[in-house]
């Protein structure tokens, strides 16, 4: 299989809308983010917890400057805070978006054919994605060098939670 | 060191179509004369090679993804 979309885990969205057990924060820094080749799967329709649906290292990408896990949010952003923040936009359409005030910016990288990567929970034995992003179909690789994602508008994902009248 | 992209603009441009991959050349600092490559594709993700002085040879390679917006819509009806 190979990367193919973007997506929400609703497995993940679903334990956290109904307040359930070791449900992920949208809001705090100690969520990470990890990079994966294109033999790798999203299965987005994973149910919580199974395979697809939490982290693992199988297909990941990994090398100098960049750890397995990837980094927490906290550091994300060359050493400092990537800092999300979840906020309300519009009237119509109606919005929840999922923001990042920072890129993700990590220097003195060495990485070799990321496809997309993965917002988590690093909580041990509940790791659960968030969601997944595409970076488009290519292979992407650094050299000594930085390895950033900047978002659009600093949105990383929106909801429209209105009707079309 | 970030790049100044005014002044990526103004040394060297090869404009390509709006589905092909775009070129910027030039040399990051014109004391030192480290020459860069950045390459845009057509998916707006930029990958810059940073040569060493002299040699031509990649020296450091930057990656910056831009993906665009996550956005979902809930199927609701209006009025229903």
């Amino acid at each position: 299989m190979a990367w193919a979309n973007s997506g929400l885990y609703p497995a993940t969205l679903n334990q956290i809308l109904s307040a359930g057990a070791n449900a992920p924060s949208l809001t705090v820094t100690t969520n990470k983010f990890f990079l994966t080749s294109n033999s790798d799967s999203t299965l987005y329709a994973a149910a919580l917890g199974a395979t697809g649906n939490i982290y693992a290292g199988t297909y990941e990408i990994t090398g100098t400057g960049w750890a397995a896990g990837g980094p927490l949010l906290s550091a994300a952003y060359n050493g400092g805070a990537m800092t999300p923040s979840l906020t309300v936009s519009g009237t119509s359409p109606v919005l929840l978006v999922w923001s990042m005030a920072n890129p993700l910016s990590v220097t003195g990288t060495t990485l070799t054919g990321a496809y997309g990567g993965y917002f988590y929970q690093p909580l041990a034995s509940y790791q659960y994605k968030i969601v997944g992003i595409y970076f488009g179909g290519s292979a992407y690789s650094t050299v000594a060098g930085t390895f950033a994602i900047t978002w659009s508008s600093g949105q990383v994902f929106t909801i429209n939670c209105a009707a079309n009248t | 060191m970030p790049l100044d992209r005014e002044k990526l603009r103004s040394i060297g441009h090869l404009k390509g179509g709006r589905t092909m991959s775009r070129t910027t050349t030039g040399r990051e600092h014109p004391d030192s004369g480290l020459p860069f490559q950045a390459i845009t594709d057509e998916l707006g993700n930029t990958v810059t090679e940073h040569g060493a002085a002299g040699t031509g040879l990649s020296q450091r390679q930057d990656v910056e993804v831009r993906p665009e917006t996550v956005r979902m819509e809930l199927d609701m009806k209006a009025g229903g």
